[in-house]
């Protein structure tokens, strides 16, 4: 599916999107912004349960007006903190979606539970209630239902919050598979996700676009900016502007502090990039960097 | 399949899975058979049969709201809204499968049990007395469920329906004592509402309220869901 988003705006209270643009056509993109950025609101948008006040979202070329149960026939959605009825089991819950989404003939529901029963690891837990399972299972039981009908676009909001690490390292490794041959939107504040799984990011702050394109020029934006100073304690001039630093922690000679800036303090080596380094210098520096 | 009979059997099976609560209402709507009969209290089959159906009726309005309450709780949550309403163009028809579904699930189980009742220990009692009762229950189940539909919109809980429905049930008790508008009545027009054909009649308006209660139930929960 090309999905095409043009200047989406939306207001609640206050301006929570502003002027969104962006194309996509195949493969994971990473949508990363810190709590408020708008992530939600604009996969709601894209999921067809908002509207924007102003800009459009195309699917193939249509508008959600056009044929909206048909577009959304073609959407998986994952909302944050997936549930379900506690004591429907899994086989159950997922024949219900299989039937919402017009799976009607029953040998053609079968197969689409156990195919996506089996893509998911729960082939073994069909028959359990959906009360009954881990965090992490109810997530997958909330990917097979996104996954039914095998759809073109799939919406992934906050998958992996209240995961524990095997389960968040198998839900990323899910994701990718998925991604194949489906435009996958993933929705987080955790960047390692993002890292483990996207090609291409969307970077949100304050309801505006900060970045969007592939990681690897995304990190090489920062090279040559992240620094890591050794000594007896922080120094004055980053103690002044706290956003520069990106970690510090205590040391035997007194501190190590990772930090960004355009030339570094004394006693200070360069830093490789990583994904968060980018991340954190491109939503500070309208604020502290400039 | 149509998003009616998908809905409808999502919610017997859904209503189905609170067995706990099933057996429950079941006892309490039943057990007073058990007694009757242990107690050897037949002798005057037609009066036993109103006593009968005068507790019932009180039971089962005051479990309708509990037993509605295990599958819709009064509040669209999340994961309804954006991955099951956002699937159906009548976003009314999962409210409404509720209410249908413990309408006939409830009222079916009780008509069930009362009419092995009759058929084991009615002999020569007239006939009409157990259609006059069938459609009693049917018709007060289903102006409960409704009403219960109406409230759980009204006040966001489901479960808070329970009081307003007391309340109604007291002054129907009471005060009100009309077919047309009585949740219930005292036994002593039990017995008439059941078996002469002008109460019947005016009972039978039930099925314009029940019918007004839904359309109007379907008509909020669709505002409140559509987007």
């Amino acid at each position: 599916m090309k999905l095409k988003v043009c200047e989406v705006s939306k207001r609640y209270d206050s301006k929570v999107l502003d002027g969104i643009s962006f194309e996509v056509d195949q493969g994971i993109v990473g949508l990363l912004g810190e709590n408020g950025a708008g992530k939600t609101t604009l996969m709601e948008i894209i999921a067809t349960l908002a509207r924007p006040d102003t800009g459009k979202v195309e699917y193939d070329g249509k508008e959600r007006d056009e044929d909206l149960y048909a577009i959304r026939r073609r959407i998986g959605y994952l909302p944050q903190k997936f549930d379900f009825f506690a004591k429907i089991s899994v086989e159950e819950a997922l024949d219900y979606f299989c039937r919402l989404k017009h799976i009607s003939s029953p040998e053609e529901r079968k197969r689409e539970i156990e195919e996506k029963l089996v893509q998911v690891g729960l082939i073994e837990h069909r028959k359990k209630q959906f009360g009954a399972l881990s965090g992490g299972m109810k997530q997958r039981v909330g990917i097979a239902q996104a996954m039914i009908g095998d759809p073109a676009l799939l919406l992934v909001d906050e998958p992996t919050v209240g995961l524990d690490p095997h389960e968040r390292a198998a839900f990323r490794q899910l994701l990718s598979e998925l991604a194949a041959d489906r435009v996958v939107l993933l929705s987080t504040h955790i960047v390692e996700d993002i890292a483990m799984t996207s090609e291409r990011l969307l970077v949100l702050h304050e309801g505006r676009v900060n970045y969007y394109g592939d990681l690897s020029t995304f990190i090489r934006s920062v090279e040559g900016k992240v620094w890591m100073y050794r000594g007896p304690s922080v120094p004055e001039s980053l103690r002044r502007r706290p956003s520069l630093i990106l970690s510090s922690q205590a040391t035997a000679e007194g501190v190590e502090v990772r930090y960004i800036a355009e030339t570094p303090i004394e006693r200070s080596v360069p830093v490789e990039p990583t994904l968060e380094h980018a991340y954190m210098y491109a939503n500070r520096k309208r604020t502290d960097y400039e | 399949m149509s998003e009616w009979t998908t809905q409808l059997s999502f919610s017997f099976r859904h209503l189905l899975k609170q067995r706990g609560m099933l057996a429950a209402a079941l006892l309490l709507s039943t057990l007073q058979i058990a007694l009757l009969v242990s107690a050897n209290r037949l002798d005057n089959f037609a009066d036993t049969w109103f006593g009968l159906l005068h507790v019932q009726m009180i039971l089962l309005i005051l479990l309708t709201p509990i037993l509605f309450n295990a599958v819709w709780s009064g509040r669209v949550q999340v994961f309804e809204s954006k991955t099951i309403l956002y699937y159906l163009r009548r976003t009314e028809s999962y409210f409404l499968a509720r209410m249908l579904t413990v309408w006939l699930v409830l009222a079916g189980s009780v008509i069930v049990f009362d009419t092995g009742f009759w058929l084991l220990y009615a002999r020569e009692a007239d006939s009409a007395i157990w259609a006059g009762a069938v459609l009693q229950i049917l018709l007060t189940v289903g102006y409960v469920t409704a009403l219960s539909g109406f409230f759980s919109l009204m006040l966001r809980r489901t479960i808070y329906s329970l009081l307003p429905l007391l309340i109604y049930l007291l002054a129907s008790l009471s005060l009100i004592e009309h077919p047309m508008f009585a949740l219930w009545f005292s036994p002593n027009l039990t017995e008439q509402v059941t078996t002469q054909p002008e109460q019947i009649a005016a009972r039978s308006v039930l099925m314009i309220w029940i019918l007004l209660l839904m359309i109007v139930n379907a008509a909020w929960f669709r505002r409140r869901t559509v987007r």
